[in-house]
């Protein structure tokens, strides 16, 4: 043996790698102490005189105070958005309504880092998902929406569509400027105008969002922002002169919502809960297909509506899939949203937090395993490890509950059609997931699957041209594409 | 092919090395290569033994990568041979 060889074969095994902590600076985003309304174009206080603390999940310190809407508030919103409906939105030229949109567009790509750390900031998920996701998703469906603005009349042939009035939307908190350009731009596009209610505990990008309104120069009131609870968002369903609601949030409000709007006329749209089933066929790379089972149930903490929280894997690679599974869970890094090597952020509220662990206690005392690669929790803010429980039944409730968090239950099947009944035996509808490498089998899969998105071979993956919605419990209506602009208009 | 390295490692129990070779120029591509290996094989492929790189422009990146981190500047890349 050579002196060289010898040294190598001495050569040392570090024993860790560990990477240095690379944090998105706070500094491109300036926080006003305290938030008003905006409404009519201009920040206004709250005639309720409501303020309440906006917090940041991932440090438990308040960011910023924000107004809390009334029933008065609310109504002066209405009155505005009706008001620049009336008189100018709707005569507009439809491509002049498109160089608005297009607009809006452009500053949200120009400002998108300011936009992403607000987002985490506020939301607590990763700054790597804020700045990679939902930011370039904002931006194209504004540029998307832009786009079918003056050609309505070819998207939907001979039958003259024309807006709507008012919609008024309520959005959730798990991808909180998302939503807002899910809701803002095909509303527009088709010349309505908006009242927007953000969720309580993530209302800052909507209130960044103003000021995009204000510099893409907007007429005041087409577009009107009221930060508020859920109180806030009843008034807005309740006021007669909306003319359209649209809801993206649970299931459980989604119904009171139908419920208060049965019978008025109002169009509606429900975008609510999903309990996904996200199908392992052994014929499945299954490397890939671990990834996207990662990406099913931990991205966003898994608050995602049409998150994968249901693995049904063939049992002939079940110990395959599930041993790659949970090493692949032991390389997730869970911790502060703004820095770009974390994968899991912090959990959106405390409430959440609760229900997580509620759910998760539950799934235990029935009897499932549960399994949570060791990984250290900062000691403030509110997180959850992730977590995935084998030898699950049907019937638990972490199988039939939507858990909203980084909770995934595993079943088993042996056959297509008993994957298919498994994956359907669900009060919700909103989305699924197969991984095979038979393209047949896929289409068979997906016109058996009862759900309003199918992934093949993928998870996760949104474009502005895919309509978005759900069967059943999830709600109705679909978003994206031609589809989503066809709630907001009328036809005569 | 890291996976497929790994799969290999827990059918046979055999450690294979691997030196990636083309196109690797910069200090900073060596390091997405080194985190590739780290998170997909973990520490104890991170040997010399088991890892390599097989790209001499690289060598001179180093170099100057070096020379900066302890001098605080960047050296003229005609002293390491960089195009």
């Amino acid at each position: 043996m050579t002196e060289i060889e010898k040294r190598q074969d001495r050569s040392p095994v570090p024993s860790a790698f560990d990477y240095a902590p690379a944090p998105e600076s706070r500094d491109v985003v300036a926080l006003e102490d305290r938030y008003g309304l905006f409404i009519g174009g201009e920040w206004v206080e709250p005639k309720s005189g409501d303020y309440q603390p906006t917090i940041s999940p991932a440090t438990e310190e308040s960011l910023a105070e924000v107004a809390y809407g009334g029933p008065e508030d609310v109504g002066l919103a209405v009155e505005s958005a009706r008001e620049a409906f009336e008189n100018g939105w709707s005569d507009i030229a439809p491509s002049e309504r498109a160089k608005y949109l297009y607009r809006i567009a452009r500053i949200l790509q120009e400002r998108s880092r300011e936009f992403a750390v607000l987002e985490s900031l506020d939301g607590g998920k990763p700054i790597r998902e804020s700045r990679d996701v939902d930011l370039p998703l904002s931006a194209a469906h504004f540029f998307y929406y832009a786009g079918w603005a003056d050609k309505l009349e070819y998207a939907f042939p001979n039958r003259k569509p024309k807006p709507l009035g008012v919609a008024g939307q309520i959005i959730p908190w798990n991808f909180p400027l998302l939503m807002l350009s899910w809701k803002i731009a095909p509303a527009l596009a088709a010349g309505n105008t908006v009242v927007l209610k953000p969720a309580e505990s993530t209302p800052l990008t909507a209130l960044l969002f103003c000021d995009v309104v204000r510099q893409a120069e907007l007429p005041p009131g087409v577009v009107n922002i009221v930060t508020g609870d859920g109180r806030a968002g009843a008034e807005l369903v309740k006021d007669s002169r909306v003319d359209k609601v649209a809801f993206t949030g649970s299931t459980e409000v989604g119904k009171e919502i139908q419920r208060a709007v049965a019978g008025t006329g109002k169009k509606l749209t429900l975008e609510l809960g999903g309990k996904a089933a996200n199908i392992i066929f052994d014929d499945a790379p299954l490397d890939q297909a671990v990834e996207g089972i990662i990406n099913g149930i931990y991205f966003n903490q898994g608050h995602v509506c049409c998150a994968g929280s249901r693995l049904l894997v063939q049992e002939s690679i079940y110990e395959q899939v599930i041993a790659k599974l949970k090493r692949r869970m032991g390389t997730l890094r869970v911790g502060d949203p703004l820095d770009k090597n974390t994968d899991i952020g912090a959990i959106n509220s405390k409430q959440q937090l609760e229900k997580i662990k509620e759910l998760v206690a539950a799934g235990e005392e029935e009897g499932a395993e549960i399994f949570q690669p060791p990984c250290r929790l900062p000691e403030k803010g509110w997180w959850f490890a992730p977590t995935v429980f084998t030898n699950v039944a049907q019937s638990y409730r972490i199988a039939q509950e939507e858990i909203f968090g980084p909770v995934l239950s595993v079943l088993t099947f042996r056959t297509p059609d008993e994957a298919v009944e498994k994956a359907n035996n669900t009060p919700y509808g909103l989305s699924a997931g197969v991984w095979t490498e038979k393209g047949s089998r896929i289409l068979s899969m997906s016109q058996r699957l009862r759900a309003g998105v199918i992934w093949a071979n993928t998870y996760n993956r949104f474009d502005p041209a895919s309509p978005f919605g759900g069967y059943k419990e999830s709600g109705f209506g679909r978003e994206g594409g031609r589809h989503g602009l066809e709630p907001y208009l009328r036809f005569e | 092919m890291l996976e497929a390295i790994r799969d290999v490692y827990e059918e046979t129990g055999r450690k294979i090395g691997m030196k990636p070779a083309g196109g690797i120029r910069h200090a900073k591509q060596a390091v997405q290569y080194l985190v590739l290996l780290h998170e997909t094989l973990g520490v104890e492929w991170m040997t010399p033994d088991l890892f390599r790189f097989g790209a001499s422009s690289l060598l001179n990146d180093c170099l100057l990568q070096i020379r900066k981190e302890k001098t605080g500047r960047y050296q003229s890349p005609d002293y390491f041979t960089i195009d």
